[in-house]
């Protein structure tokens, strides 16, 4: 079959939806399958700007090779026409939707603001239902698609790792591992303030690039500003080998984002390795399968909460091994196999 | 709100005096910057208690970043391309809502880029942008000498040209329903008329209508003031009193206003001359606003007439209403949008010579007129309702921002491309897509 991928990219940025895009390529074609990736580039800002691409993805013609299929995956690239079109959604346009009057909102709330919002709901109203099938990625993201759009789904379908051969336990080191792009919504700020409440030994290590050089600043000013300069180490940019080696060593994994859609690949990259897995009570989808003190901790969204977290966790090594375990086999219990997701995306 | 409200603000000009009568209001409630377009000279304009920044003195570069930070830009266009040509440019680059002072703008364009920019390509490229082929062509036979130009003439009403000013605006407001139903069909954006405010000369006017009782042998005063140009027919109203034994014997006719240089000047001399009117009719030319105030209180009507009509709305006849006088005007456009019992409508000289008869005659007439156009004045003409209905507009419009802009990207973009008779399915289908967005049917 020949399958187009559809995708938006923010250009120099990667992140977990990149690596699934690349990763449902690399399964399809493993299989068989003719797959070519469209990587629509993607601008949000000013909020005008979105407007522009919605009709930009609109206007496209994808039918050149003529694939048997379309499999789309995020805002805009899932308004691309095309008949045979089936969309795995990892993300609507989330500032219109639940992030709207918050302060990761990034429309304004003016009569223009509230006009385009207006407008990308309507996208997604009109064009989402043109799609023969539609999975997600998460309960969460299905939950919302029904609730702001009238949509329903044909299933959810949980992202695997790409290679998870490589995750494994090694050892219980002495830090918790937060690796993830660096970035407000993330969180890192938080897991940083969490540092100056720990009285126990043990560090603090992040990892990843930073999506603006400024957030980047703000931790190292945070870091010095606390004097935490031998508890948090911020590694930057590493490679998945790198990863998967801290993630085998490390004693359990920080994952804190504010209200992520998914569950997010460091839950299971560190389930993978067997490692119990931290989140917070805000962070949305991680709670699909991380599950409170059997195979990682879901506390309240405070600095405060986090170290107590991260130290009842320190000083009980042997439950900690245990919740380890069952977060390794939560991933057969959820059933999150590429075989699967391909059965649904190709039938 | 932070509002750029762009005008010409002169003393000169009817419409920076309207200008300042609105700012007097509106910055009472919101945060307002004047862009003065006519003078960089603080105490040449209408006084108004807002942060005044003068044109001349912007960078075009710094103006565009200055507008971004407001969340409205207000355009007042009219019919003067010197008073206005600088307002036209930034409304170019920056969208806003215009505030059309007039509908047929040929007088504008045509002086714009005939006599600003001294292009007369420009010029055919618009008059083709505004009207298609057939002005297109009316401007190349202009230019040829073989037709008459355009603001010279009647065919202005035809060939407005106001296409050009309602461009990149997301909002059009206009002061009468004749305004209103020439623009609907060639913009996108919403027009909304709202009536004029409440011009600040009033308060100087009696707290009741005041009307003289007259003897036959009484002499008549009536009045004319504002610009005097051709359309304004001053020559028409004279020669109608020089045919008319009572007219001659009765009315005293004052004129007070810049008369137009010129020929027009010469033609009324001449009609003057012709019926040897020099004792009866008093030019007075630009007058302080106190002598006008006190002409206008002791006049016995007015007369305001228009032909042909440019689609304005008349500052001069609302001075007239509020000080409680009865009115001569033309019926058509704005003017007739007033009720029979306010002013005293004319289509021809015939009508005219019989309204100034009857209103010279009748002085019951004249005060039940005087009544009837003060109660109507202060009834349909209020600066805090037109403060109201314009920041209201000002938030209906701007939903409709994100759309035209929209809109307008595209345009450019076929425009670049360009796009041809070939591309109408890629236009059919932008359209459709833009309308599916915007959930328009």
């Amino acid at each position: 079959m020949r399958i187009s991928i559809a995708n938006v990219q923010a250009p120099f940025v990667k992140g977990g939806a990149e690596y699934l895009a690349d990763s449902l390529a690399q399964k399809l074609e493993e299989r068989g399958h003719q797959v070519a990736c469209v990587r629509i580039p993607f601008k949000w800002y000013p909020p005008q700007t979105i407007l522009e691409h919605v009709l930009a993805c609109r206007m496209l013609r994808i039918q050149s090779g003529n694939p048997d299929l379309v499999i789309a995956l995020k805002f805009p690239a899932y308004v691309l026409p095309f008949a045979h079109k089936k969309v795995w959604l990892l993300h609507q346009f989330r500032q219109a939707y639940e992030l709207w009057g918050t302060p990761h909102q990034g429309i304004p709330n003016t009569p223009e603001g509230r006009r385009i919002r207006d407008m990308i709901m309507q996208a997604d109203n009109v064009y989402l239902r043109e799609a023969k099938e539609i999975y997600t990625n998460s309960r969460i993201v299905a939950r919302r698609l029904q609730h702001y759009n009238g949509i329903g789904v044909n299933g959810v379908l949980y992202p695997p790792l790409l290679r998870p051969e490589i995750y494994r336990c090694a050892d219980f080191g002495d830090y918790f591992f937060y690796p993830s792009r660096l970035n407000s919504i993330k969180r890192q700020a938080l897991a940083i303030e969490a540092m100056r409440f720990v009285k126990s030994g043990f560090r603090l290590v992040l990892a990843g690039k930073a999506d603006q050089e400024l957030y980047l600043d703000d931790l190292r000013t945070l870091v010095k500003q606390h004097k935490l300069e031998d508890r948090v180490t911020l590694l930057g940019w590493i490679s998945e080998q790198e990863k998967a080696d801290l993630m085998a060593n490390c004693y359990a994994a920080l994952y804190i984002p504010y209200d992520e859609d998914s569950y997010g690949y460091v839950t299971l990259e560190a389930f993978h390795s067997a490692k119990p897995v931290i989140t917070l009570s805000d962070s949305g989808g991680t709670d699909e399968v991380i599950e409170n003190g059997v195979n990682g901790l879901i506390l309240p969204p405070t600095a405060e909460a986090l170290a107590a977290g991260m130290e009842e966790l320190w000083s009980a090594r042997q439950r900690t091994v245990h919740m380890g375990q069952a977060a390794q086999a939560t991933l057969e219990r959820h059933n999150i196999r590429w075989d699967h997701i391909l059965e649904r995306l190709v039938a | 709100m932070k509002i750029a409200w762009f005008t010409p603000l002169n003393r000169r000009s009817a419409i920076g005096q309207y200008s300042a009568c609105i700012l007097e209001e509106l910055v009472r409630t919101e945060q307002v910057v004047v862009y003065v377009s006519d003078t960089d000279q603080v105490d040449a304009c209408w006084p108004v208690d807002a942060e005044l920044a003068f044109l001349s003195k912007i960078e075009p570069a710094q103006l565009s970043h200055l507008l971004s930070g407001y969340d409205c830009v207000v355009y007042n266009m009219g019919n003067h391309h010197g008073y206005h040509g600088s307002i036209y440019e930034a409304s170019l680059k920056h969208p806003g809502i215009v505030i059309l002072h007039d509908v047929v703008l040929q007088h504008f364009f045509g002086g714009y880029f005939l006599e600003l920019q001294r292009d007369w390509d420009a010029y055919i490229r618009h008059m083709a942008y505004a009207h298609g082929p057939e002005g297109e062509q009316l401007a190349k036979l202009i230019r040829a000498g073989r037709e008459r130009a355009v603001w010279d003439g009647s065919a202005a009403v035809q060939y407005h040209m106001a296409k050009l000013a309602v461009r990149r605006k997301y909002g059009v407001i206009v002061h009468s329903d004749f305004a209103k139903r020439q623009l609907e069909p060639i913009t996108a954006a919403p027009v909304r008329k709202i009536n004029f405010p409440e011009p600040r000369m009033s308060k100087w006017f009696p707290r009741r209508p005041f009307a003289r009782r007259t003897t036959p042998e009484d002499k008549i005063h009536v009045l004319t003031f504002g610009m005097v140009n051709r359309n304004k027919m001053v020559d028409l109203v004279i020669e109608t009193i020089g045919g008319s034994e009572l007219l001659r014997n009765h009315v005293i006719y004052t004129v007070i206003g810049v008369i137009e240089a010129g020929e027009y000047s010469k033609t009324i001399a001449e009609v003057i001359r012709k019926h040897d009117l020099g004792s009866c009719v008093r030019l007075l030319g630009p007058q302080p606003d106190e002598v006008l105030i006190e002409s206008l209180l002791t006049t016995d009507f007015a007369v305001n007439l228009r032909y042909p009509y440019l689609g304005e709305s008349s500052w001069s006849l609302l001075e007239a209403l509020f000080a409680g006088k009865p009115t001569i005007v033309w019926r058509h456009g704005y003017y007739d949008e007033f009720p029979d019992n306010v002013v005293k409508k004319v289509a021809s000289k015939d009508e005219l010579l019989s309204a100034l008869t009857e209103l010279c005659r009748n002085s019951e007439a004249r005060l039940a007129m005087a009544e009837e156009a003060w109660s109507y004045a202060r009834k349909h003409f209020d600066t805090k309702q037109y403060c109201r209905q314009l920041l209201d507009f000002i938030e209906c419009a701007r939903l409709n921002r994100p759309i035209l802009d929209l809109v307008d990207h595209m345009s450019d973009c076929l425009l670049e491309m360009p796009a041809n008779s070939e591309s109408a399915e890629l236009v059919e289908t932008l359209e459709r897509e833009i309308c599916r967005l915007a959930a328009i049917d």
